[in-house]
């Protein structure tokens, strides 16, 4: 078990000696030759700093005690990953207006509800974790959904504007590329949920019971957020494939995506 | 904070209740025709049973501190790894002779250096979870490496035949080839750790600020976490292509030098 309360010269000379150890490794890389011991390096750094900075931020909510940070922490998580999914999906138009309500919609829902029915405590040291992880979740599989669908559109463009004149909706002329998109984008996480505990011990549970969680419990608490995990991102992929449509087709259901014509 | 004893009743009905919004979701699935809801079902309860095995053994080796138990549990993790990895690497004759070295020696060098100079305390509780964690992650890292190698020397099989018969040993011939596949295989684990925090708090962060651990100690741990596991993805990933070269070329050596067997 490890000490309740943080000792930052034990921590830090074990970190250090962690560090020893890749940077053994990345002599050893550097040797071979593999011209990969700047960008190692350079990332050791990075995650070093960008963790220790979050867990800093994360001691003074839980100090603080107030469920105000801890909403405006995760809002502001949802805006980096709205824009991040964003950024992937550029050639949808006006993508921040699909991925920002996809996103929330999908992984808020699913918080809520676990936390109204009382299976995650409304303890910051659950919401802002579980929230963290499940808004990373829906991120990656907005990204993946919108990347899809807008590939499908671009590539079966002549099918759907063929739909289109022979009298379809745009809904109609959409729905089997839609339906690929959200199935396509949800295989990756049917697939962890699936091989969950084969070998690898899944990293939250491994983590509680480093953290001294009865193994059961953690195996429990596990599932519960893969589950939520899931459900939030279907919900996100759903939703993100429902207002894309919008954005693609004209009120008078003419298919518009920008970057189609450079694309093909 | 989480009940530090296991409470059953509570437990299943939590995760029963989880379990409901799943159905919820997979029921609008359904109502949509995404033909996805079997397959959802299936992962689930899959997911659910795997884990509360997992999580039985380990309740057991707990319980029985013998530490001859926890070796013999990380030694069925590394040959179910490096079997899971060798199958990924059918290309290459042999491939468990390639893979459970591999694996075997690059996690175990960094769990033993780690627990020798007292960084992981020598308890099953670490050892099992850092342990599955190192594993788990050298083997992605071998699959990658070996299908990486096999497929250059597939399509630059030309060349390679081409500097064996100039006079160049196999090792000299296929050197461009694994140090590629070295550098691509360690790629997306240090992407992770480039991006980490970045959004997503880590699992096993996450895991440890439930279990009511210090966020900074959480921290710490999770980049402990990530540095074994690139030492021992770098160590893995060295060992394979150097192990699969010999499985690769014959040793029938006029010139010291091989044909390719693929």
């Amino acid at each position: 078990m490890i000490e309740a309360t943080y000792d930052p010269a034990s921590g830090l000379i074990k970190l250090g000696l962690a560090a020893t150890l890749l940077a053994i490794t990345i002599a050893i890389s550097h040797i071979k030759r593999l011209r990969l011991s700047r960008e190692l390096g350079i990332a050791a750094v990075r995650g070093f700093l960008q963790l220790m900075a979050v867990a800093l931020v994360i001691t003074a909510v839980f100090q603080s005690e107030s469920l105000l940070l801890v909403l405006l922490i995760l809002s502001l998580m949802l805006m980096i990953a709205a824009h991040t999914s964003a950024k992937r999906a550029e050639r949808l138009p006006c993508p921040f207006a699909v991925t920002l309500p996809a996103i929330s919609i999908g992984a808020s829902s699913t918080l809520m509800a676990m936390v109204v029915i009382g299976v995650i405590p409304t303890e910051p040291e659950f919401v802002i974790p579980i929230g963290s992880m499940i808004i990373g979740g829906s991120m990656v599989v907005c990204s993946l959904t919108l990347e899809r669908l807008v590939g499908e559109v671009s590539s079966n463009r002549d099918r759907i504007e063929t739909s289109l004149c022979l009298g379809a909706s745009s809904k109609e002329a959409l729905e089997p590329y839609a339906r690929q998109g959200v199935a396509a984008s949800l295989i990756p996480s049917i697939d962890s949920l699936k091989t969950l505990g084969i070998i690898v011990i899944p990293g939250a549970m491994s983590g509680m019971i480093i953290g001294g969680v009865n193994p059961l419990w953690a195996a429990e608490y596990q599932l519960i957020i893969s589950f939520m995990f899931l459900a939030a991102n279907i919900t996100t992929t759903i939703l993100a494939t429902h207002l894309a449509e919008r954005y693609l087709f004209t009120e008078a259901h003419q298919l518009i995506v920008r970057g189609i014509e450079e694309a093909r | 904070m989480i009940g530090v004893t296991y409470d059953p009743v509570d437990g299943l009905i939590k995760l029963g209740l989880a379990a409901t919004l799943l159905i919820t979701v997979i029921t609008i699935t359904y109502i949509k025709r995404l033909r996805l809801s079997r397959s959802i079902a299936i992962a689930a309860a899959r997911g659910f049973l795997q884990l509360m095995a997992v999580a039985l053994v380990i309740t057991a080796v707990f319980q029985s501190e013998s530490l001859l138990l926890v070796v013999l549990i990380l030694s069925l993790m590394l040959i179910i790894a490096a079997h899971t990895s060798a199958k990924r690497a059918e290309r290459i004759p042999g491939p468990f002779a390639v893979t459970l070295p591999a694996i075997a020696i690059g996690a175990s060098s960094a769990l033993i250096s780690m627990v020798i100079t007292g960084v992981l305390p020598p308890t099953p509780e670490f050892l099992i979870a850092f342990g599955g964690l190192t594993i788990g992650g050298s083997m992605v890292i071998c699959s990658l490496a070996l299908n990486r190698l096999a497929g250059a020397i597939s399509s630059n099989r030309d060349r390679i035949e081409t500097s064996l018969c100039l006079g160049a040993s196999s090792e000299e011939a296929l050197e461009p080839y694994t140090r590629l596949s070295v550098a691509a295989s360690l790629i997306p684990s240090i992407d992770t750790v480039r991006t980490l925090g970045i959004i997503i708090i880590p699992g096993t962060m996450t895991g440890m600020i439930i279990g009511g651990t210090d966020p900074l100690w959480a921290a710490e741990y999770q980049l402990i976490r990530y540095f074994m596991l690139i030492a021992a993805g770098i160590i893995t990933s060295i060992l394979a292509t150097h192990l699969a070269e010999k499985h690769l070329l014959t040793d029938c050596t006029p010139a010291g030098s091989g044909e390719v067997m693929m």
